[in-house]
């Protein structure tokens, strides 16, 4: 019984996460081409940018930092939004599915009919389940960093690779609450549409966050989009209480995840 | 292992199991003997597949518990499955697999299970392991489930079901498996609502009726129990009073040249009277199981608890 669940679930995955690593690659790729461009055009682009108020720029560029810099482009085209939400809904979908997906298709009897602990069986579907959250981040970092430079957009590999490793921790998260919720009801939709859900209003909050200086505080505790350095990250770095707070939270909600799974009644 | 023959190989112990407030299973107590094949009898809803899902421990109970070969089935539930095989009621494979990869696949997490095993029982199931299961019709899908639930030599075997989709002569070699692995020294378990089945392959029975376990006995003592309404098309007119009066025979009516009547226990003596008679044609259905369950409920009320 060596790791089988955890490599089924992987294959079964493995269409979507080529698809995802395929299509992220190709974006990315996109953005990159287009560079030279806004750079050559950059007198023009920083003027525009100065007409928007500043506190939707420090949302959508990060505070301090310039547009036009490597860096910031990346951070602004890639990380304020697009990645994060990728993995996110990534994380969220497979979270959701893992082990909810086997009672709702009524294989989970057969599965577990064999001498398999149910907190295995947990720990090896979410794992597989996740890990192309993971391989997608990875193909990313590659992309950027074996097509930047030709384009003028050097990054540091390691910043780069701080940065990927939060947002995909970011759809981890995300993703193990989908797990949790959905693996403690049966319930594939309860799982996927309070951890969407969720997910939406921490962006939201964020955003507000950035825009209303009355909730910036509340807005940079609570939401993950926050913690990972937002679109500054590339700029200012991941900040320390961020990572730790994005490693943190997947491990507990794995915990209450395990617990709750291993005493259900499972749905026939 | 097989020395404690006649020891019990199942035990339930004030087995319940309440949904909400709705109880699936009220104080089930039930033995099984190691090596025999137990029928497990009540209609949909009676409370069968809780039982068995109690015992494989994918449901707790509320109070009561259970025993497999002597290991609680909660506590000690990963020994229960690895010494257990199962086939759910309500089977569902993985459709994108094959019936050779989702063997495979359920073979490895009971650590390994010869092919050659797999391939001799694909062969007498004439199941073709290369198909996709997404692709499969009902009674192949139940091969694969058969299958699995035999391949690694169980101690004890419990099948939810097990020829409900399968037609008469693939039954006949699900029977014929389910007999070897008692004669190898497996306890089998049997649910069904199919009380022809039942006699014809268990030792003994017990009848679940709404959650409780009404009655348990051998199973040629339940045999008699059994009811089948016939209809039977003559060719001239024939009169009811032939029939009525012959032993077992009730509800006898005639239309036109068809003749239905109520028989329960043989049914040599309906047979002989009509032979006398130019038959068309006839037509004999098992009577509702649950009908037998109710006429026995009322019977034998001195064995319900």
């Amino acid at each position: 019984m060596r790791l089988d669940v955890f490599r089924r679930e992987l294959s079964d995955h493995r269409r979507s996460a080529i698809a995802c690593a395929v299509g992220a690659a190709l974006l990315v790729a996109m953005y990159i081409f287009f560079y030279p461009t806004i750079h050559s055009s950059g007198a023009g682009v920083q003027q525009l940018l100065n007409t928007m108020p500043k506190g939707f720029r420090n949302a959508f560029i990060g505070q301090g930092v310039d547009y036009l810099t490597p860096d910031g482009y990346l951070g602004t085209e890639f990380f304020s939004f697009l990645l994060p939400i990728l993995l996110l809904a990534m994380g969220i979908i497979a979270g959701s599915r893992a082990l909810a997906g086997e009672e709702k298709a009524g294989t989970i009897d057969l599965l577990l009919s064999t001498p398999i602990r149910r907190r295995r069986l947990a720990v090896e579907k979410i794992a597989g389940a996740l890990l192309p959250v993971v391989l997608v981040a990875a193909v990313i970092w590659v992309v950027v960093t074996a097509i930047g430079p030709s384009q003028g957009l050097s990054v540091g590999a390691g910043d780069l690779a701080a940065a990927l490793a939060a947002i995909a921790l970011l759809g981890i998260g995300f993703g193990m609450l989908a797990f949790l919720i959905s693996s403690a009801t049966g319930s594939t939709g309860l799982g996927g549409g309070v951890a969407g859900g969720l997910a939406v209003a921490m962006y939201a909050l964020n955003l507000f966050g950035s825009l209303v200086s009355g909730l910036t505080g509340f807005a940079d505790a609570v939401s993950p989009f926050h913690w990972y350095g937002g679109s500054g990250v590339l700029a200012n770095g991941v900040p320390t209480s961020g990572i730790l707070l994005l490693i943190a939270c997947p491990i507990v909600l794995l915990a209450i995840s395990l617990v709750l799974y291993d005493r259900r009644d499972l749905t026939a | 292992m097989r020395a404690m023959s006649g020891a019990a190989a199942i035990v339930c112990e004030k087995l319940t199991k309440d949904y909400g407030s709705k109880r699936a299973l009220d104080h089930v107590d039930l033995e099984l003997r190691s090596g025999e094949i137990f029928g497990y009898l009540g209609s949909n809803g009676a409370g069968k597949t809780t039982t068995i899902r109690c015992l494989l421990d994918l449901i707790q109970p509320t109070s009561g518990r259970a025993t497999v070969l002597g290991l609680d089935s909660h506590d000690d539930s990963i020994e229960v499955r690895r010494r257990t095989g199962y086939l759910p009621g309500d089977l569902r494979l993985y459709e994108n697999l094959t019936a050779r990869q989702l063997l495979t696949y359920l073979g490895r997490l009971r650590g390994g299970v010869p092919a050659a095993r797999v391939e001799e029982l694909a062969q007498r199931m004439e199941l073709d392991l290369g198909q996709r299961c997404g692709a499969m019709s009902h009674g192949q899908r139940q091969k694969v489930g058969v299958i699995q639930a035999l391949m690694h030599d169980p101690d004890v075997l419990i099948l939810d079901e097990p020829t409900a989709t399968l037609d008469p002569l693939m039954q006949r070699t699900v029977h014929d498996l389910i007999r070897e692995a008692r004669d190898r020294g497996a306890t089998i378990f049997v649910s069904s609502h199919d009380l022809p089945e039942v006699s014809r392959l268990c030792d003994r029975a017990g009848i679940l009726r709404h959650g409780r376990l009404v009655a348990v006995q051998d199973v040629n003592e339940l045999a008699e129990q059994g009811q089948h309404t016939i209809a039977i098309e003559f060719r001239e007119p024939v009169a009811a009073s032939a029939f009525e009066g012959l032993s077992g025979v009730s509800q006898v009516t005639v239309a036109d040249r068809t003749l239905t009547l109520t028989v329960s226990g043989d049914l040599d003596s309906v047979v002989k009277t009509a032979a006398r008679y130019q038959v068309h044609s006839l037509h004999s259905a098992e009577v509702d199981l649950d009908e037998v369950f109710h006429d026995y409920y009322r019977a034998g009320t001195d064995d319900a608890p």
